[in-house]
């Protein structure tokens, strides 16, 4: 008993491991139906526990489009507060941080721009077009930061 | 003789010399008559101004209106049928068959049809919608046009109202207007306290003569003559010398108030401003805070004998408090319905009945006007932090927080469920553990729930914000993480956890740190340190690393605290709030970057226009790559580590990280912990600092637990950034090795850093379990 339980945890161990060293694809993951017992009441329940499903791209692209030309009608703050609101629904969407991100270039706040950028990279980890994207942008707002040293490290990355 | 010469002479002299000294003392009268009079009349007009203004700025008011977060209505939303419903009752939406109307909607099996309100947000207006929303088993799959059947991507309903409040004032207030107040009260009023209120012009001088004389022989001050008015004067700048100086600005000021105000005005305002009584720190001013305070109901809902006692309040509310003077005050409830009967308010057997009746004051239950008393806490202290008082006085503002009903009520009940549980099988006495829980969005910095006190609705001391307790374990992260920044450590370096002592500063004993299972465990590999919190390696590492650089991490990671570097805060001595230690771990939880937490997403003026936003800001201050490090260790801190246990406690498959957190003598429970989307911290212990018997791990992590099993969070995803690689390390000697050998497990390393020794391997089972369990 004690050889099975000892196994049953180093499944558990190696099973986590395994699945935090692949990058997730893009992919919606099959919807899971779950029974738990919650054992923390005093009687036990049964819960039905209903994982997120990722939302399509779709729902916030017309955010996008109004984020957009509010940003060319000058109209930055709006444009900001509008791809909030879609950030708050698509929290790990890299072309919505990168477009926050120029939206605060266009209000010269360059730190905000940079880190946004960066941030957006954090998400973009296998498009390199938005990833070169975004390290012009970084480079852009260090040199206006007067940052040249770090511009310059920027613009080697969007090689 | 003489003197007749005398007068000749003054008569027949020329005059012109006397002349001038009367008529020079004619000219000064007249100028410092005419100076006096400018003097006296420009303090006049500065009166007039200040009482004016005074009275204008508070009878003005108008509450702003304070609104939750926004439900976001698109395909793909992980919310049942139930949750959505739920919201749509907050929202106070009419189930009707046909839902037609703005504010309606119905159900039908696998959906809601709904018509949503129209509403004016920050960034735009949102029209009103008919909408379909069907529902699959993992939520939203579908929302359309109810008539059409055409798609909607994307639908906002209207924000709940949550609060109104009056953001200059510290604490809530219930403004009400003349015709709300019932008529019983006012006349009462005016009967006990200023029997000639509607006639005179703001002073009553045969009151004043009355009181002076009933003073004078009564040897102290047993009457006061003054007025409403002078009275509503008095409240305004709070003065309680007794100076004649004072009464007399009073007297001044009154008069000019009746000069420029109706009666009616004048009244509404005195109900509005009356002191009636203290709550602790705050004051209850208003016939309408006053009534909630005593009686838990609005005023027109009093009962004649309970006017009486507000009316008679008026006099000493400290004197005459029910809850701790009942007999002075009942005495004085009775003589002021005597008064009501006299004057013909009142029947004598009505009279006669309320004087028999007991006091029926509730208890001092602190009962907030508003639903979310600790998250509006918040609220106003970041309106006052972030906005100067003139913008918040402006009329109609419209508040836009980051609450989320749906979650806050969850975490509440978490808190008061578990720990009535957790006293219940400990068999402790009821009541007597408190805690707090804050709950925030991973991603965005913001704060959905703030629970203060276990009791619900209960708005007094706001442990979240201000429960300033030692931290424990909870500051190992920051040590772990600093150690990583070095580059001098992997997560397989081996470190000492065997017997240390330090000298202290200003101490002459030696310190010697011990585990909390009171062992020495000799080599353990980092990760493994961290994951079971020993306290003998984390104190080495930090002396190791140096106390300044680990105070450094911590002010990157938010800590706005004065840190002192004494050895011991690396066990967690150093005192924080749980909002604080929030912020700490937002941070971390966020891979590395830096977000202020903020509970308003923006303020809105009466015209529409937005008098300031909070921007979503982020700034990277952790390298991503130790921010991954890390955040890996904090969720084998849940799978192997002190935090083991939430892997029964959870739902199944839902991956988190964390950190339990102990004090000293376990006064303080903490955990930490985080999913992908959202952060809480939640801290147990005792009011007055005993010892609880709880450790982060039995006592905070089961009320965190409760809560995460219950809003359907989802699993933790730590995705490899750049230049992270995997490899399998024995974690005995910290050396490479193969899979499926003895002693490995698979560890994230900076390229580069994977430790290049080997161990050879020996296959079979893995032995290190044991030393785990």
């Amino acid at each position: 008993m004690q050889n099975f339980f000892r196994w049953l945890v180093l499944f558990v161990v190696v099973s986590m491991v395994a699945a935090c060293s692949t990058t997730p694809k893009q992919d919606v993951p099959p919807p899971v139906v779950v029974d738990v017992i919650d054992r923390s009441a005093d009687k036990p329940e049964t819960v039905v526990v209903q994982p997120r499903r990722h939302s399509n791209p779709i729902v916030v692209a017309g955010l996008q489009r109004d984020a957009h030309k509010l940003n060319q009608a000058g109209e930055s703050a709006k444009a900001a507060a509008i791809l909030e609101r879609a950030i708050r629904i698509q929290p790990r969407n890299p072309q919505l941080w990168h477009e926050l991100a120029q939206v605060r270039y266009t209000q010269q706040r360059y730190q905000q721009a940079e880190s946004l950028a960066l941030r957006s990279n954090r998400y973009a980890t296998r498009q390199t077009d938005l990833r070169r994207a975004n390290w012009r942008l970084i480079a852009k707002s260090r040199e206006k930061l007067g940052n040249s040293k770090g511009a310059a490290a920027a613009r080697q990355q969007a090689k | 003789m003489a003197v007749k010469k005398k007068k000749q002479v003054k008569r027949r002299k020329p005059n012109r010399k006397r002349a001038k000294p009367v008529k020079k003392f004619r000219k000064y009268f007249l100028y410092s008559a005419l100076l006096t009079l400018l003097v006296v009349a420009a303090y006049a007009i500065y009166l007039d101004f200040s009482i004016r203004h005074r009275f204008e700025g508070n009878r003005w008011e108008i509450p702003a209106r304070v609104y939750a977060s926004p439900l976001e209505l698109y395909a793909g939303l992980g919310m049942d049928r139930q949750a959505v419903v739920q919201e749509l009752k907050r929202l106070k939406y009419r189930k009707l068959k046909s839902p037609t109307d703005q504010g309606s909607y119905m159900t039908r099996p696998g959906e809601i049809v709904l018509s949503s309100r129209a509403f004016s947000f920050w960034d735009g207006p949102e029209p009103a919608k008919q909408l379909r929303i069907q529902f699959d088993e993992n939520g939203v799959s579908r929302v359309e046009q109810a008539v059409s059947g055409e798609a909607v991507s994307l639908a906002r309903l209207d924000p709940a109202h949550i609060a109104s409040i009056y953001p200059r004032h510290n604490e809530d207030r219930v403004l009400v207007q003349l015709k709300d107040v019932p008529t019983l009260l006012t006349q009462s009023l005016i009967e006990v306290e200023d029997r000639k209120f509607k006639s005179h012009f703001g002073i009553d001088f045969v009151a004043i003569m009355r009181a002076m004389y009933s003073n004078i022989k009564a040897g102290k001050t047993v009457q006061g003559g003054s007025t409403l008015t002078q009275q509503l004067v008095k409240n305004y700048f709070l003065s309680s010398e007794r100076k004649l100086t004072r009464k007399l600005n009073e007297a001044l000021m009154a008069a000019l108030l009746e000069l420029h105000y109706d009666k009616d005005d004048i009244l509404e305002s005195y109900l509005n401003e009356v002191y009636l009584g203290q709550d602790g720190r705050r004051s209850i001013n208003g016939f309408g805070l006053a009534s909630q305070f005593y009686f838990g109901r609005s005023l027109q809902y009093l009962k004649p004998e309970q006017m009486a006692l507000l009316v008679g309040l008026v006099k000493g509310p400290s004197y005459y408090d029910p809850r701790r003077h009942p007999e002075r005050a009942k005495q004085r409830r009775n003589l002021v319905l005597d008064v009501m009967q006299e004057r013909g308010l009142l029947t004598k057997a009505e009279s006669g009945r309320y004087k028999k009746l007991p006091l029926s004051v509730i208890k001092a239950e602190k009962s907030s006007v508003t639903a979310y008393p600790a998250f509006l806490d918040l609220v106003k202290r970041q309106l006052r932090r972030d906005y100067r008082d003139e913008d918040l006085s402006s009329a109609g503002l419209r508040i836009f927080t980051t609450l989320n009903s749906d979650i806050q009520l969850k975490a509440e009940k978490a808190l008061s469920g578990k720990l009535q549980a957790l006293e219940k099988w400990n068999r402790l006495p009821s009541g007597r553990l408190q805690g707090a829980v804050t709950v925030t969005d991973v991603n965005s910095a913001e704060v959905v729930a703030i629970v203060g006190d276990r009791r619900v609705r209960y708005s007094g001391f706001n442990r979240a914000l201000d429960a300033v307790r030692a931290i424990g374990s909870l500051i190992k992260p920051a040590v772990y993480l600093t150690a990583l920044e070095t580059n001098k450590y992997t997560l397989a370096t081996l470190l000492d956890d065997d017997y240390l002592a330090i000298e202290q500063p200003q101490k002459d004993e030696l310190w010697a740190p011990k585990n909390y299972d009171k062992e020495y465990h000799g080599q353990v590999p980092f990760f493994l340190a961290l994951a079971n919190s020993y306290n003998v390696a984390t104190v080495r590492l930090g002396m190791d690393i140096g106390l300044d650089n680990v105070v450094e991490t911590l002010t990157e990671l938010g800590v706005s605290r004065e840190i002192r570097q004494y050895p011991s805060t690396l066990l967690g001595t150093l005192a924080m709030s749980p909002l604080e230690v929030t912020q700490m771990y937002q941070t971390l939880a966020n891979s590395g970057f830096f977000s202020p937490l903020r509970s308003i997403r923006a303020v809105v003026d009466a015209q529409g226009e937005p008098l300031n936003r909070y921007p979503l800001s982020v700034s990277q201050v952790i390298d991503q790559r130790d921010s991954f490090l890390s955040n890996y260790v904090l969720h084998l801190v849940t799978k192997i580590g002190t935090a083991r246990q939430l892997t029964s406690l959870l739902p199944e498959g839902l991956q988190v990280a964390g950190k339990t957190g102990t004090s000293d003598e376990l006064r303080d429970s903490w955990f930490a912990g985080y999913s992908q989307d959202y952060l809480s911290v939640v801290w147990l212990g005792h009011d007055d600092d005993k010892p609880t018997r709880f450790t982060g791990g039995s006592g905070a992590m089961q009320v965190w637990a409760s809560l995460f099993s219950s809003i359907n969070a989802q699993s933790l995803q730590l995705e490899l950034p750049e230049d992270i690689e995997m490899a399998w390390i024995d974690i005995q000697t910290g050396n490479k090795t193969e899979e499926n050998c003895q002693n490995a497990l698979e560890l994230p390393f900076k390229t580069g850093t994977v430790p290049e020794q080997t161990t050879s391997c020996t296959p079979g089972v893995i032995e290190w379990l044991d030393r785990i369990f």
